[in-house]
């Protein structure tokens, strides 16, 4: 069965800051080594621990998200590489569930109408901020009227 | 007598299928300050988004985005 996966580590960037680079293609490869399509790869970038692992406070957070066969077995081959790497601190492999992507489909369309909503609040304050100029025109014209009357 | 206002499941109004365990804003707001998961009698939640949220903070916890405890200030 077709499926989609999504595994989420975390590096230990403290010795070397290219570490990060190197394990997550050798994660890559293996994905596609074993027969996996990888649909998305997000870095989260460096970020703070909320407690220590294995004595580190920060560490560099990628996502990957992948397409497989579930006889392909390849959370199990994820698993055996993230315990063998001792870069990796920490890691999560799971079945995306349709709630999620329902979800996602959802959030993309509220971000989308937030934005709408956003530009129109912004067209309004243009045209907010263009109408008190011709206000503040205004009361200089009837002077230029007068002083023209005058003349 | 004293009528406590009745709490409605935040993520049924919101009409929310999925709750993310990424957004870590949102799921500390169901945290007590040890960090215990809050329970449904006060938080209010509908059975099933109490178990995706149960689900949502032990993913959180694990990947040491929210803390399994934290200590109350003294």
């Amino acid at each position: 069965m077709e499926r989609l996966y999504n595994t989420i580590f975390i590096v230990d960037i403290s010795q070397n800051p290219d570490e990060s680079e190197t394990v997550t293609s050798r994660i890559q490869q293996l994905i596609e080594d074993y027969g996996g399509i990888i649909k998305k790869l997000n870095r989260w970038g460096k970020r703070r621990l909320t407690y220590q692992i294995m004595k580190k406070s920060h560490g560099f957070y990628v996502e990957i998200e992948f397409t497989a066969n579930s006889r392909l077995n390849i959370p199990n081959t994820l698993e055996a590489e993230y315990r063998i790497n001792d870069r990796v601190l920490r890691h999560m492999t799971y079945i995306v569930d349709k709630k999620e992507l329902i979800q996602r489909e959802k959030n993309s369309g509220k971000i989308q109408r937030a934005e709408d909503r956003n530009n129109a609040a912004k067209a309004q304050s243009l045209d907010a901020s263009k109408s008190p100029l011709p206000a503040l025109e205004l009361p200089v014209d009837p002077e230029k009227d007068n002083q023209s009357a005058k003349e | 007598m004293l009528q406590r206002k009745k709490r409605t499941c935040r993520f049924c109004e919101a009409g929310d299928l999925f709750i993310d365990f990424r957004d870590e804003k949102r799921l500390v707001r169901f945290l007590s300050e040890q960090g215990k998961i809050v329970p449904r009698r006060t938080s209010g939640n509908c059975n099933q988004h109490q178990r995706q949220l149960a689900q949502a903070i032990k993913r959180a916890r694990h990947l040491a985005m929210i803390p399994y405890v934290s200590d109350i200030p003294r």
